[in-house]
């Protein structure tokens, strides 16, 4: 909404211009839940946070950035 | 994030015009990453949780000694305190009046501390040895 708004598209853009915007959406929400699990699995393990935890978010983070 | 905006860009340019997707990119990437920011100064950085907890013990600690040192001296520097140690501890003397210690170029001692109890002040409290000889084991050691 805050994009389209911003972009300030025509009326005339093609339609297939917004079938790949709800293409992105959906894979930009699917990453935005799983750096969310990330940073939720990051802090529960916050105080006991080993070299294998450690490795294995680090990989995830880098995955998804 | 980077691999998902290289992917779209190319459709986007497609579906429409290279300034478009251009633009959408960038405000896009400009949203995404004020919120990561604003999500990331949050978080603690690894360990660093451990080291406030420690920085604020020590502080407490110090701040406790601090106290602590402050109601020692003010105590030990209040005006109306025991200033003698015979304000601390009972002294016991037996003066002699008629005794001229001008005539002496010695004094005494003693080498022992009497403790008053029943087995040493069998009288209780009020009793009063007249001479040191009444009062067990304060038998004066003389300094020459």
């Amino acid at each position: 909404m805050l994009i389209d708004a911003y972009m300030g598209l025509p009326e005339s853009v093609p339609p297939l211009f917004w079938t790949v915007d709800a293409g992105y959406e959906t894979e930009r929400q699917a990453l935005g839940r799983d750096r969310i699990k990330i940073i939720n699995d990051y802090l529960q393990g916050y105080d006991s946070i080993d070299e294998v935890e450690a490795d294995q978010l680090a990989s995830l983070s880098m995955k998804i950035t | 994030m980077s691999k998902l905006h290289s992917e779209f860009y190319k459709k986007f340019k497609k579906a429409t015009l290279a300034l478009d997707a251009a633009k959408f990119m960038q405000v896009d990437s400009y949203i995404h990453n004020t919120l990561r920011n604003a999500m990331q100064q949050e978080l603690p950085f690894i360990g660093e949780y451990k080291l406030i907890i420690k920085t604020r013990i020590l502080r407490e600690i110090n701040a406790l000694i601090t106290i602590v040192g402050i109601a020692i001296v003010s105590i030990s520097c209040f005006p109306n305190g025991a200033e003698y140690i015979d304000e601390l501890d009972i002294v016991y003397t037996n003066y002699d009046d008629s005794y001229n210690f001008k005539n002496k170029s010695t004094f005494a001692v003693p080498d022992k501390i009497t403790k008053i109890d029943r087995e040493n002040f069998p009288d209780g409290p009020g009793f009063e040895p007249e001479s040191k000889e009444d009062s067990l084991d304060t038998i004066p050691t003389i300094i020459q």
